[in-house]
């Protein structure tokens, strides 16, 4: 009797669902007949940094099987030293993806790099300037007259120089540190701002149970793009396929990775033993909202970011020409993906 | 399967059909009953949930809307905002501000954690109730651009800052001119949001009820995932029915697996949907105690209609049985055996048919008995008859092999005695001949010489049927084909002429003669075959003598023939009433001893054709 309820219901809902699955079953051969090659394409990606859950979302695609769904063979190099530049290794077809920051790709692009973004990972920047609680360093205001360990050009130094501009500060009495990346220091008093992460020093301070001040560049009107998707435009002109395989698989990927931050953590250990798995699935479960702040789906770009973007290097004469938003980032893969495969 | 064991299963099947019917319908009702409550229920409390939803953000609302209205924060805020005045009378300002109207409408039965001014021309906190937010700038958030232009209520997102889930509640401050002087943005503590989700209506302990956005993360906290909003997914059909914009109740497994009953609703204003869904298993738990009590009656039945059956079986087979026995003691012959009968119902007559088959059964095999041993008698007399016949039969049989054995070895005596006689003959024969030999070299004239030894070779072709005859394995037919054979052979031996080679051709059939018959043939041939190898080849090399001997008219007569190809009887000599000797033999032969014709062809040769009847 049980069984027989049971069945009527699932007999309706089965009748029900058969419109859907039959849509379901049009787009999906209509997407089989494109993405299963006999032999996996290959496909490089050159990794921002080196091998940590940064990047979690790339390995669980990649060891869960997502990218092999998408008959793709994919192989992640991480940037073995900062001399690297990810755009110009991507430019030059030594590698067929990038990840790199939002600053990075509107500079590279200014010197004539032909690369568009076509989604972006971390929609937050991570970059935070971190003061001891007791320091009484809690806004870009109190900044004057303190040290801060050296700024990147390009990365930290943009953030930093655009956030002081805003606020009107002068930045003359600020002096930069050199004391290297060792987090130690600045915890003993070395330096009064570190510029960090909110994915990496933030949670060591956390950790070691250490009181820290977070000042978010976005606070004071910087609003900047982190982990950024990019490929060459002739990548996308002509394979634009293989663009929307990658970026599919990898949204699969960072999907799971939001969900299951603790198994999707340790996956950077694959590529990277030495890292501590614990430390991993924190940064990973503290990623989870500059991937996924709530608003728009995972990767997806806005027009005033990339505005603010540009406004802010040009500001900074860091950009010399005009650089035509409309080629800097497309949204256009995403829009396949989510009109399509809501998952 | 005996009959006791199928008596029961009927009994059971009997007897299960209405507890089965019963419960069937009783659960099917209960069912549809329960669901069809618990579904309204949920719904209910969907409804309940999105008017308290609704009710606190409207109120929310409401409170920031009024307090945007007062003139003292009109005044303040437009003072503090102000970026060309002095810092003391900001100071001023920004105090009264925070302490006589925000701060007073934080906490407490208030849904407001924080309250911000910002400067309407660059999104600025001029002044936050939370401290850490001040000096912050706001100008890409919804809540700010939106805020400008009227009372806007942000959709639930996560904040950076707080991390934590937060709601916006955003309205301009206006000057009486209308002028925008500041936005005033409230967040809303969304944990009450999150509390209000949880409230149970206590009639259900797995009843949840949470908000899920767009991308199908939780936005508020769920019962059974800590820290669920903005980490979890959940892809249930629930959510997806629910997200693809429709009102409804279902069933389906729920984020944990588990099937549940859920009802949905979109909020299309906030953009979220909202769920309250309930275990199953709790949903249906009254059902289970009623299907206990329907598997309890069933077993309580089956077992008492198990024991009547095996009862009642036990009775009616015990009946059986004496019935089957009756039957097998009256069917193996013990006819006095009767068959107890206790009632006078169905098995009773059954079991009187029987006693009375066995009593009807016993009368007739008396007669039957009679009757065979009359039967018996009769036949043992016949029997006896039969053999007397039999014997005298035997005696007969052995008597004639007895006669017939004698008979055999008389014959066989006679025929042995036959061939001594036939071979005394031509002993006597041959004796006959060497004496006429002896007789023959006494003499000197070649013509008593020729006319003695043809009487020899005449006696020798008699002698050399005896000697055929005796040799041959059955005296009653003689091998004429030899025996002519030889016969030509002895003459061809004697008279063949010096120069000339001459060819003896046979075509004797098996005509059957008389000895007396033969002896004549034997002679005819003799004289005839003797004239020929004298005179017909005398000027020749090549000569042909043929003898055919053939039936005629059946098998009533035949036909002797010898003939040559030689010159020929001379012109005017009459071969049949010749003085010659030897043809005087032959026509005397012909006509006398064996009663024919005798005919002489002269064509290219000889032809001597006798034509007589067979006797034999």
């Amino acid at each position: 009797m049980f069984l027989y309820l049971q069945g009527v219901f699932k007999r309706r809902m089965a009748i029900a669902s058969i419109p859907f699955m039959l849509l379901a079953l049009a787009i999906f051969a209509g997407c089989e007949s494109k993405v299963a090659p006999t032999t996996p394409d290959p496909v490089r990606v050159q990794l921002v940094w080196k091998h940590q859950s940064q990047f979690a979302g790339f390995y669980v695609a990649d060891q869960r099987g997502e990218y092999q769904k998408e008959g793709l063979k994919v192989e992640l190099t991480p940037r073995s030293e900062p001399g690297i530049d990810v755009f110009e290794k991507v430019s030059q077809g030594e590698a067929d993806f990038g990840v790199g920051h939002g600053v990075g790709l509107i500079t590279s692009r200014d010197k004539g790099l032909p690369i568009t973004a076509f989604a972006c990972i971390y929609r937050h920047y991570a970059l935070v300037f971190i003061t001891l609680k007791n320091s009484r360093i809690e806004k870009p205001e109190d900044f004057p007259g303190h040290t801060i360990r050296t700024l990147t050009p390009g990365g930290s130094a943009v953030a930093f120089n655009a956030m002081m501009t805003k606020m009107g500060l002068d930045t003359k009495s600020i002096q930069q540190v050199d004391i290297g990346y060792d987090f130690q220091r600045f915890l003993a008093g070395e330096v009064d701002i570190w510029p960090g992460y909110v994915t990496d020093e933030v949670l060591k301070a956390r950790r070691k149970g250490v009181a820290v001040n977070r000042i978010l560049p976005s606070d004071y009107g910087v609003h900047l793009y982190g982990d950024t998707l990019f490929t060459t435009e002739a990548i996308i002109q002509n394979k634009p396929d293989l663009v929307l395989r990658f970026l599919r698989a990898s949204l699969r990927g960072w999907q799971w990775a939001i969900e299951n931050a603790d198994k999707a953590g340790p996956m950077a250990l694959a590529y990277a033993p030495e890292l501590d798995a614990q430390h991993e699935i924190d940064v990973m479960a503290a990623s989870i909202p500059l991937i996924h702040p709530g608003k728009e789906p995972i990767g997806w770009m806005r027009s005033e970011v990339w505005t603010s973007t540009l406004q802010i290097l040009k500001e900074q004469n860091i950009i010399k020409g005009p650089v035509d938003l409309d080629k800097v980032y497309t949204n256009s893969f995403l829009e396949k993906i989510y009109t399509k495969d809501q998952k | 399967m005996k009959l006791a064991t199928r008596m029961t299963i009927i009994f059971i099947v009997i007897s299960l059909i209405p507890v089965i019917s019963v419960g069937y319908i009783g659960y099917h009702n209960g069912r549809r009953s329960i669901q069809k409550n618990t579904i309204n229920r949920l719904s209910s409390i969907n409804i309940l949930k999105e008017a308290e939803f609704n009710r606190w953000i409207q109120s929310n609302r409401l409170y920031i809307r009024a307090l945007a209205q007062r003139p003292l924060v009109k005044r303040f805020s437009n003072v503090i905002c102000d970026e060309g005045l002095q810092a003391p009378d900001q100071s001023s300002a920004y105090t009264k501000l925070m302490n006589d109207h925000l701060l007073p409408g934080i906490g407490g039965s208030k849904g407001f954690i924080d309250f911000s001014i910002l400067r309407p021309t660059d999104g600025l906190i001029v002044l936050s109730t939370r401290e850490q937010l001040e000096q912050k700038f706001r100008e890409n958030r919804e809540f700010f651009k939106e805020g400008k232009k009227d009372t806007y209520v942000d959709n639930v997102y996560y904040s950076l800052n707080l991390e934590a889930m937060v709601m916006y509640i955003s309205t301009p401050i206006l000057d009486s001119r209308g002028e925008l002087i500041a936005v005033l943005a409230g967040h809303v503590d969304w944990h009450e949001m999150s509390k209000i989700m949880l409230q149970s209506s206590g009639i259900s302990a797995s009843e949840e009820s949470y908000l899920v956005n767009p991308f199908n993360y939780f936005v508020t906290q769920s019962r059974f995932i800590p820290d669920s909003p903005m980490t979890k997914t959940l892809y249930t059909n629930g959510v997806e029915t629910c997200l693809a914009g429709d009102n409804g109740v279902d069933l389906y497994d729920d984020y944990r697996g588990k099937p549940v009953l859920g009802a949905y609703r979109w909020m299309d204003q906030w953009n979220l949907c909202l769920l309250t869904e309930e275990d199953q298993a709790e949903a249906f738990q009254t059902l289970v105690s009623f299907r206990n009590a329907v598997l309890g009656v069933g077993a309580t039945v089956i077992v008492m209609v198990m024991a009547l059956s095996f009862l009642l079986a036990r009775w009616f087979m015990q009946r059986i049985n004496r019935l089957v026995e009756g039957a097998h003691q009256i069917g193996g012959g013990n006819l006095g055996y009767r068959v107890r009968i206790d009632h006078r119902d169905e098995l009773g007559l059954l079991g009187e048919a029987l006693n009375t088959l066995a009593r009807e059964r016993t009368e007739a095999e008396a007669i039957i008995n009679q009757s065979r041993d009359e039967l018996e008698l009769r036949v043992n007399n016949r029997t006896v008859e039969l053999a007397d016949a039999n014997r005298l039969l035997m005696d007969q049989i052995e008597e004639r092999i007895q006669t017939e054995n004698k008979l055999q070895q008389s014959l066989t005596e006679k025929e042995v005695l036959l061939r001594e006689i036939h071979h005394r003959v031509k002993n006597n024969l041959q004796m006959v001949q060497s004496l006429i030999n002896l007789q023959a070299n006494k003499l000197g004239d070649p013509d008593y010489i020729s006319a003695l030894n043809d009487s020899n070779n005449r006696i020798k072709s008699m002698a050399l049927i005896h000697e055929t005859l005796y040799r041959s394995k059955d005296m009653a037919r003689m091998n004429l084909e030899g025996y002519f054979q030889d016969l030509t052979r002895h003459l061809h031996k004697i008279y063949k002429p010096p120069i000339c080679r001459i060819e003896t051709n046979f075509d004797i059939s098996p005509v059957k003669m008389d000895i007396d018959a033969i002896i004549a043939c034997g002679l005819v041939v003799n004289e005839l075959a003797t004239n020929a190898f004298k005179y017909a080849f005398t000027e020749m090399t090549h000569g042909m003598i043929q003898i055919v001997l053939k039936h005629r008219d059946g098998h009533r007569m035949a036909e002797l023939i010898v003939s040559d190809n030689g010159v020929g009887i001379p012109e005017g000599i009459d071969a049949v009433n010749s003085d010659t000797l030897g043809l005087k033999i032959v026509a005397m032969l012909a006509e006398d001893q064996l009663n024919g014709t005798l005919e002489v062809l002269r064509d290219d040769g000889t032809v001597f054709k006798i034509c007589f009847p067979i006797t034999a």
